[in-house]
């Protein structure tokens, strides 16, 4: 068996040679990836790219070992598939297909990803999965939805009001991300980074700002790092604060739907006072930040976060206390352990059942040295709230405890001009969903080769498909909060 | 039950007391406004523009995104102020030059609808359609439902179905693939109904403008009411710019 | 008579305006003024219709039907002091069967716009029929078993409360308990259903009504609003003593309704939303309240335990 070990050292954040990755042959490249993913390593990135040559790097679950390496696809190429023996891979090789035509014969079900061409495949035509058994019933949402939410489309198979079989249909909102961060200067698209995902705009925003910053050898000081952190934490604060307000509206417990919003005001409020948007638009930069933090603001935010804290622990008390919550988020929306495992769920999903995977912890950068990721263990819409609601209180304890030591910091920021040619390198940030990996490859003149960006709703999406599955349909609306996945991240 | 008590206590009255005066923090970048018309900076601003927004001496507030670029490396030419209420209900009033102040704009930018505001003022039913939105908008439209904001006390709501509604509102750059429900959806609307772009990214594309995946054709078809700049747009704007259109305050 | 009809034309949004304000208030906002649901029926008279190709005629007809029904059942009940409109023997079958032809109407409606959601919902709101239905029935049959065969009006005059009867107390608690989970059920309010759900899905009666626009829709909300009023009236009618002052029930019979209305406001508010499965367990608890009204009816007659 080939050594499965790498023989390129390959972290978050190093640009690598790009000639220094090893090219295999086809055989050689799909042995590697089944032998790294039996010993429960993630593919990160897994991407064809002009020079037709598909990349893939495949990280260790501590996150210790990375491996990278290649194989060659010429026209028309073909290979056997890898989803059967490591289902993980099945999302990326949908992938591949739509966007190089790269058949992997025997992959259980080749349909398109994201319908960005429309000449191949219409997303209004896709033939959905059906059953012709008289006792059963479809029932469709989407893709535009009662509430104020993006667009995606549900085929459920019923059979009265129990859920046999969801297929979740995407690419409503594709809007060829991945294509616009080619044009133009790549130092310079930092809106568009922050755009990818709205409610990611940190997230994605630091992966952005730290793969261009590792491309062009800048180090940022320590105090940028800490503010940076402190913007993350406060994003991810504000999101699951929106999540519970939203989880308590489905099921009609109204005080949690009121309480944990106007707590969400509170803390977006805090980041618009810090960089004058609610969202963090225009707080980071590829090179630093471009708003800091002074002792005036500090203590403003040191007074308001310790009000949310106390307020978020009363109104999480009652809420998860309540016989009535309870009773409808026990037991609902299940995500077995070992489908996360062999299907590669990320970020909260994979932590509420048993999967103690942070990348604050598997790739640590400050100021996040000591990071200890939270982790429960029964899978269920309960658990996924509850991650929220604990997550919620360690990120304003962390908050706390760095705004405690944190100098006055300016905004300072040293603009990248020009990338180092012939490089690949990626990037990974722990967003409030999961982990959020950007990577880019340079060409001779630094000018990127390819952007590629993968939400951790990329792989999740079909979490929320498994764990409706003997539930009853009028459990959907609370799963799917639960999961709170991103549909234009997935997109893109 | 006393953690209940406890947290409706500490919760209070949260209310913005009149969401169509209120102001923002001092650190909202709000209207643009062009101080000088220096040629140079115009050029370099016009350039390092993320959306193309910046022109000969004009500023696009269809296409800004707020991002706040320009007023960081050209200061002297380029500043935003901390006004909110931004929306307009014509593509031409978003256009701002130089001296343009934000009271002259204002006073401009919004003709209330007689005709709508006549059936819709006490009751307005908005539909959301989302045609490739990033969220960004759609949390500032939910928010704008919250405690804080709650745009339910001037009767302006959000329904579940376009048969209820008076309003489709868009948010996202309208992106092809969801081109055949925006089109069904806004059929099912009953008359009489007005469209309301929210967001750059609805009224011109914004930083996706230059997409191939982006299908622009329902503007051509359904000329918009309502221009909603911002990215996103915050619910104050939203709330203020939808009484003015219904005639409801100044 | 014509204090009547203009309690029964202008209450129903008064009593739905007065729940979604107590939701409010209890949230600390300011919420939509209680007259709103008014300024919504007013904005709705006057657009249009849209109706799609795949409905059939049942759809443009049902909403009528279903507020003339519920209107005619109305008349049979007294509101305040005054009398009902009409009152014969054993009018309150015909009443029951009233609101049933409402409910039966809407759900057809909801079947004949081919869409799978207004299939589900009417499924599920025919399912809570099957156990309210015997409980309503159980609950007046229990009443004549004592008074013999009467008109509506005159059963709740003669099970009328008096502080000197302590079963006739017990009985009046009883059935304004039963009938007031009716009522959250046939109003589709919290914890059997959320009015203001944004989720296809979850939705019983909202789901049924999705595709109405215009006129038929704002004779929706029209007749939802007044058999919530209905049964508002009935609870309180229970809780008031006959035979006082005009004013005394009247001021008795409005505070009642607003309270009720306050209390559905704070139960929504207190309670999450049952799952759809423990649904129907719930909607059981009527029935067995009636049985404990029989019970306690029988005990009555029997001159106590």
């Amino acid at each position: 068996m080939a050594d499965c070990r790498s023989s390129v050292e390959f972290s978050p954040g190093i640009p690598i040679i790009t000639d220094d990755i090893p090219i295999l042959s086809t055989v050689e490249f799909i042995e590697k990836c089944l032998s790294l993913a039996a010993l429960s390593y993630l593919p990160l990135v897994y991407c064809g790219s002009r020079e037709r040559l598909i990349l893939c790097i495949m990280g260790s679950r501590d996150g210790k070992d990375t491996a990278v390496f290649s194989t060659p696809f010429p026209e028309g190429h073909s290979y056997a598939s890898l989803t059967p023996l490591a289902p993980v891979f099945h999302i990326f090789e949908r992938e591949l297909w739509e966007e190089w035509q790269i058949v992997s014969t025997g992959h259980p079900w080749l349909k398109p990803l994201r319908y960005s061409d429309p000449d191949r495949h219409a997303i209004k035509d896709y033939p959905f999965f059906s059953s012709a058994s008289p006792e059963l019933h479809e029932v469709a949402v989407g893709p535009v939805h009662a509430g104020v939410i993006e667009p995606g489309h549900f085929r459920f198979i019923c059979d009265g009001e129990t859920v046999h079989h969801l297929e979740i249909q995407l690419g409503y909102q594709h809007r060829g991300v991945m294509e616009l961060f080619l044009e133009g200067d790549i130092c310079a698209r930092m809106q568009l980074a922050e755009q990818i995902a709205g409610d990611s705009v940190i997230g994605h925003g630091m992966a952005y700002v730290r793969l261009i910053e590792a491309l062009s050898g800048i180090t940022v000081t320590d105090p940028v790092h800490r503010v940076r952190a402190i913007a993350l934490e406060l994003e991810r604060i504000a999101m699951h604060l929106a999540d519970l307000s939203a989880l308590a509206g489905d099921i009609a417990y109204l005080s949690g739907l009121n309480f944990f919003a106007a707590l969400r005001t509170n803390v977006i409020n805090l980041c618009l006072q810090f960089c004058g948007s609610r969202y963090g638009k225009g707080w980071l930069c590829p090179g630093g930040i471009n708003f800091g933090i002074d002792a005036e603001h500090n203590s403003y935010a040191v007074n308001v976060l310790r009000k949310v804290r106390c307020q978020v622990m009363y109104c999480g008390d009652a809420m998860f206390n309540n016989g009535g919550v309870d009773s409808r988020f026990d037991s609902t929306g299940i995500v077995k352990k070992a489908d996360a495992l062999s299907l590669g769920f990320r970020g909260m999903v994979a932590r509420s059942c048993g999967i103690s995977r942070d990348a604050r912890a598997a790739y640590p950068f400050c100021p996040y040295q000591d990071f200890e990721p939270i982790c429960l263990e029964s899978g269920d819409v309960y658990d996924r709230a509850y991650l929220r609601y604990q997550e919620v209180l360690a990120s304003l304890e962390m908050i706390l405890n760095w705004l405690s030591t944190l100098p006055e910091v300016a905004p300072q920021c040293i603009s990248p001009t020009q990338l180092l040619p012939n490089r690949t390198a990626y990037s990974i940030v722990e967003g409030w969903r999961g982990e959020i990996v950007h990577a880019l490859r340079t060409d001779a003149d630094g000018r990127p080769v390819f952007y590629r960006i993968y939400d951790p709703s990329f792989h999740n999406w079909t979490a929320l498909a498994l764990s409706v599955r003997g539930n009853g349909v009028s459990d959907f609306p609370v799963c799917n909060k639960s999961f709170n996945l991103s549909y234009c991240g997935h997109d893109l | 039950m006393f953690d209940l008590i406890k947290a409706r206590l500490g919760h209070g009255y949260q209310a913005v007391k009149d969401p169509t005066t209120a102001t923002l923090d001092p650190a909202y970048q709000g209207f643009p406004q062009i101080l000088r018309e220096d040629a140079e900076d115009f050029a370099a601003a016009a350039k390092s523009c993320p959306t193309g927004a910046i022109a000969a001496y004009s500023m696009d507030l269809g296409k800004c995104i707020f991002c706040g670029l320009c007023s960081r490396n050209f200061p002297r030419t380029f500043s935003f102020a901390n006004e909110h209420q931004t929306g307009a209900s014509s593509r031409e009033a978003l256009i701002v030059h130089k001296g343009l102040s934000f009271q002259e704009y204002r006073e401009r930018a919004i003709a209330p609808s007689p005709s709508f505001a006549k059936i819709c003022k006490y009751s307005l039913a908005l539909r959301n359609v989302c045609a490739g939105g990033c969220n960004a908008c759609e949390l500032e439209l939910n928010a704008c439902n919250n405690v804080n904001f709650d745009m339910g006390r001037y009767g302006i709501e959000v329904v579940a179905s376009p048969r209820h509604a008076d309003a489709v509102i868009v948010t996202g750059p309208l992106t092809r693939n969801m081109a055949f429900a925006l089109e069904q959806t806004y059929r099912a609307i009953p008359e009489p109904k007005v469209v309301i772009l929210n967001g750059s990214c609805a009224i011109s594309g914004g930083i996706f403008a230059e997409s191939p995946a982006l299908e622009r054709s329902f503007l051509e078809r359904y000329a918009a009411c309502l221009y909603l700049p911002g990215c996103p747009v915050h619910p104050l704007n939203l709330i203020s710019s939808l009484m003015r259109l219904l005639g409801r305050c100044k | 008579m014509i204090i009547n009809v203009l309690l029964m034309l202008l209450m129903p949004f008064v009593f739905i305006g007065i729940v979604n304000k107590t939701k409010a208030v209890w949230a600390g906002r300011k919420g939509a003024p209680v007259w709103q649901p008014f300024s919504t029926f007013f904005k709705l008279l006057r657009k249009s219709e849209v109706q799609s190709r795949s409905t059939g005629f049942i759809f443009s007809i049902a909403p009528s039907i279903a507020v003339a029904a519920i209107f005619c059942a109305g008349l049979f009940v007294p509101f305040g002091y005054y009398r009902a409109i009409l009152s014969f023997q054993g009018d309150f079958i015909l009443f029951a069967y009233l609101l049933a032809l409402a409910k039966a109407v809407m759900v057809l409606s909801a079947m004949d716009t081919a869409s799978s959601f207004e299939g589900m919902g009417a499924s599920r709101e025919l399912s809570f029929t099957v156990f309210l239905e015997p409980a309503m029935f159980l609950v007046v049959a229990s009443l004549s078993y004592l008074g013999g065969l009467q008109s509506l009006s005159q059963l709740v005059a003669f099970h009328t409360i008096s502080i000197y009867d302590e079963w006739s107390v017990i009985i009046a608690i009883l059935t304004a308990l039963a009938l007031f989970i009716m009522l959250l059920v046939e109003g589709a309010r919290v914890p059997f259903d959320d009015p203001n759900t944004h989720l296809e899905l979850t939705m019983v009666h909202e789901v049924m009504v999705l595709d109405n626009s215009g006129i038929n829709l704002a004779f929706i909300h029209y007749a939802a609003a007044l058999k919530m009023l209905i049964y508002a009236s009935l609870i309180s009618y229970f809780l008031i003593p006959w035979g006082q002052s005009v004013l005394l029930v009247t001021t008795l019979y409005l505070g009642i309704v607003v309270g009720l209305a306050i209390l559905t406001g704070l139960v929504e508010c207190a309670l999450a939303r049952f799952r759809m499965n423990r649904n129907l367990e719930f909607v059981a608890v009527p029935l067995s309240v009636a049985i404990l009204v029989l019970a306690a009816l029988v005990a009555k007659h029997y001159g106590g335990i």
